[in-house]
């Protein structure tokens, strides 16, 4: 567990553009984050609740499909969400174009 | 004048490779234009809604003065944006594997006028 959430944040943080990368448990703690802790805290709590409801909404549309990720853009930033059985990876990047 | 660009926007987002369904949602959240069965739109129009609203206020919350632009879902088989910058609503419904291609394939050709 502990060497595939390295792993995975190692990985992305190679990306150009990538300003922060948070990791959720299923129970919306963070386990790992390359943010300020507050800011950590904020964002754990309101995109957890976001993926929550988008998942059990998708769901709700055809039973036989499942959640993959979520991308939110906005003017200033991009959020990427990347639900999965055992955690919750949150990647804001800053998209150049 | 502003419904007339968003018409044309819907428009072109239509002819986009890979939708399957496209859906135009006024201020009130009711579906104006739509390639789907209406019964089909209005669900999506009503499960959308809130998930939008929520998103939208999230972003708001994290920081100041920024916008929600638009929110993409990608679940196993398709893959849905929802485009919300003024009173209107777009919602498309995109093939994964369509998307995929079309991406790689840009990815590929910038790669290539890079060279």
């Amino acid at each position: 567990m502990s060497a595939e959430i390295e792993d995975l944040l190692k990985r992305y943080q190679n990306y150009p553009n990538v300003s922060g990368i948070i990791i959720l448990d299923p129970f919306a703690i963070p386990i790992k984050t390359t943010m300020e802790y507050t800011l950590t805290v904020h964002y754990a709590a309101l995109i957890s609740t976001l993926t929550y409801k988008a998942a059990k909404m998708i769901t709700n549309l055809d039973a036989s499909n499942e959640l993959v990720t979520i991308r939110l853009r906005t003017k200033v930033h991009e959020v990427i969400v990347l639900p999965s059985e055992n955690y919750i990876i949150i990647v804001v990047q800053n998209p150049g174009t | 004048m502003a419904s007339n660009t968003v018409q044309m926007t819907f428009d072109r987002l239509v002819q986009l490779p890979g939708v399957t369904g496209a859906i135009l949602i006024d201020g009130n959240g009711v579906p104006v234009r739509t390639n789907l069965p209406a019964n089909v739109a209005r669900i999506y129009a009503d499960r959308m809604r809130p998930l939008v609203i929520l998103a939208r206020s999230m972003v708001q919350d994290l920081e100041n003065g920024d916008e929600l632009s638009y929110v993409r879902l990608r679940t196993r088989r398709q893959e849905t944006m929802v485009a919300t910058e003024n009173e209107h609503t777009i919602i498309l419904i995109q093939d994964n594997r369509v998307l995929d291609e079309s991406w790689r394939s840009s990815v590929a050709s910038r790669r290539a006028s890079a060279l």
